[in-house]
């Protein structure tokens, strides 16, 4: 009989607030050790689960979802969920949201049927394809003006593009003849350039939040090891990498016309709410959040991270429409 | 004058940079209908307004910026050339996008 290790999620499950980035990391931690390092079959129990902040979510799809690829068993976390009755909070987070469905694909044609039926939680390995979905499905399920709907929909395809061209691959190869990163090769063998993302409404702050997340190297590290490589004199660290990479012009190429993603990336932040309109990114252990007006954006290391990067917009739809 | 109207005479859904990123790339548009048209003497008005899905900087970096890497001179590119959209943003993205590739 196969013995199934049960993980226990704790009740919050939050990377934006450091009192709880510790154990949310934790549960990342323990499910990808026990599936990867041990090789055991692993029962998820998310019942008392009250919070989970719309990044973790898109983290815990993403651990999941790895866990289920990689050993090509849709079965390899499984996950008990919350039920109304007696948790109606971690129930509305977990399963009305669409993210209990998403754990529970397990396989490449599941979560293409998750594109296909406009879930809120997809993933993908095919920017070109799932750029236009994603854009139907946002032009469809939100209410942005016209112009802040180009704006997000051009953001995220060039999010997509860049894990396509630089989240998975080696730092010094080039985009035209690729080469993967030597510790995602196998990631890569068996999922291709991987992301998940997930759209999300908060209805009492009445703002919208796209996320997309992948495990690739990381863009401060992708930077770096290009940058420090070419200029050995001049050597940078993570939160410099970072800034650099985002802003314009910056990449890990040493060459003119690229880098100019992060400006659109930028550009769909603040359109009609310049308060509360924010892109947030974490990767490779960076924080950096991006709000229209800032001429510096606000950078911090992490003490605990996942090793990947995950994009988010939140945006306001135009004020008094509903 | 003459007028490539994206959406029309290219796709709905122009998207990537490289031929391998989509079969709608900057790329392949640059060769199909930027340098085909470019060097005609005329002025090209490039019309992307009733394209499906926003562009992103690689697909018009690398179909204009692309230009000048391919030996257009920038000047006649930029004095040449009008880039229309819905939001109004690319034509200036995309002069400097030329004005960046004629630099390097």
């Amino acid at each position: 009989m196969t013995v199934r290790a049960v993980i226990k999620a704790p009740t919050n499950l939050c990377i934006y607030k450091q009192d709880l980035q510790q154990e949310t990391y934790s549960l990342i931690k323990d499910i990808d050790n026990t599936v990867t390092n041990r090789g055991m079959l692993v029962t998820l129990d998310l019942r008392e689960v009250k919070l989970i902040t719309a990044a973790a979510s898109v983290i815990l799809f993403a651990t999941v979802s790895t866990c289920q690829l990689m050993n090509k068993n849709s079965k390899q976390v499984i996950c008990i969920f919350p039920k109304e009755s007696n948790n109606p909070e971690g129930y509305r987070y977990i399963v009305k949201t669409g993210l209990a469905r998403a754990l529970h694909s397990g396989e490449v044609s599941k979560l293409d049927e998750l594109i296909n039926q406009e879930a809120f939680f997809q993933s993908s390995n095919n920017p070109f394809k799932h750029a236009i979905t994603t854009s139907l499905m946002l032009a469809d399920k939100t209410e942005f003006d016209p112009i802040q709907y180009e704006l997000l929909s051009t953001a995220i395809g060039e999010a997509m593009l860049n894990v396509h061209h630089h989240a998975y691959n080696d730092p010094l190869s080039s985009i035209e003849y690729p080469k993967t990163n030597i510790s995602k090769k196998l990631l890569v063998e068996v999922m291709g350039r991987r992301w998940w993302q997930c759209a999300w409404y908060d209805y009492l702050k009445h703002e919208w939040v796209f996320i997309i997340c992948d495990l690739g190297v990381g863009i401060p590290q992708s930077l770096m090891e290009s940058y420090n490589k070419l200029n050995p004199l001049i050597q940078i660290e993570n939160k410099e990498a970072m800034l650099k990479a985002l802003s314009i012009g910056g990449s890990r190429f040493n060459k003119g016309g690229r880098g100019n993603g992060s400006e659109d990336m930028k550009r769909a932040v603040g359109r009609f709410c310049q308060e509360t309109d924010n892109l947030l990114i974490y990767s490779g252990g960076v924080k950096y959040q991006y709000s229209r007006g800032m001429e510096i954006p606000q950078v911090n290391m992490l003490a605990t991270f996942f090793g990947g990067t995950l994009i988010e917009w939140t945006l306001k739809p135009k004020l008094g429409e509903e | 004058m003459m007028v490539i109207d994206v959406a029309k005479d290219f796709s709905r859904t122009p998207f990537g940079r490289y031929k391998t990123d989509s079969q709608f790339s900057a790329e392949e548009f640059r060769e199909k209908l930027l340098l085909p048209n470019i060097n005609s003497g005329y002025a090209l008005t490039i019309d992307f307004s009733k394209i499906s899905l926003g562009v992103g900087s690689s697909f018009l970096e690398e179909a204009f910026g692309g230009l000048v890497r391919e030996g257009i001179d920038p000047a006649y590119l930029k004095s040449h050339i009008k880039v229309v959209d819905r939001m109004g943003l690319y034509d200036e993205q995309v002069r400097k996008f030329i004005e960046t590739a004629s630099k390097v």
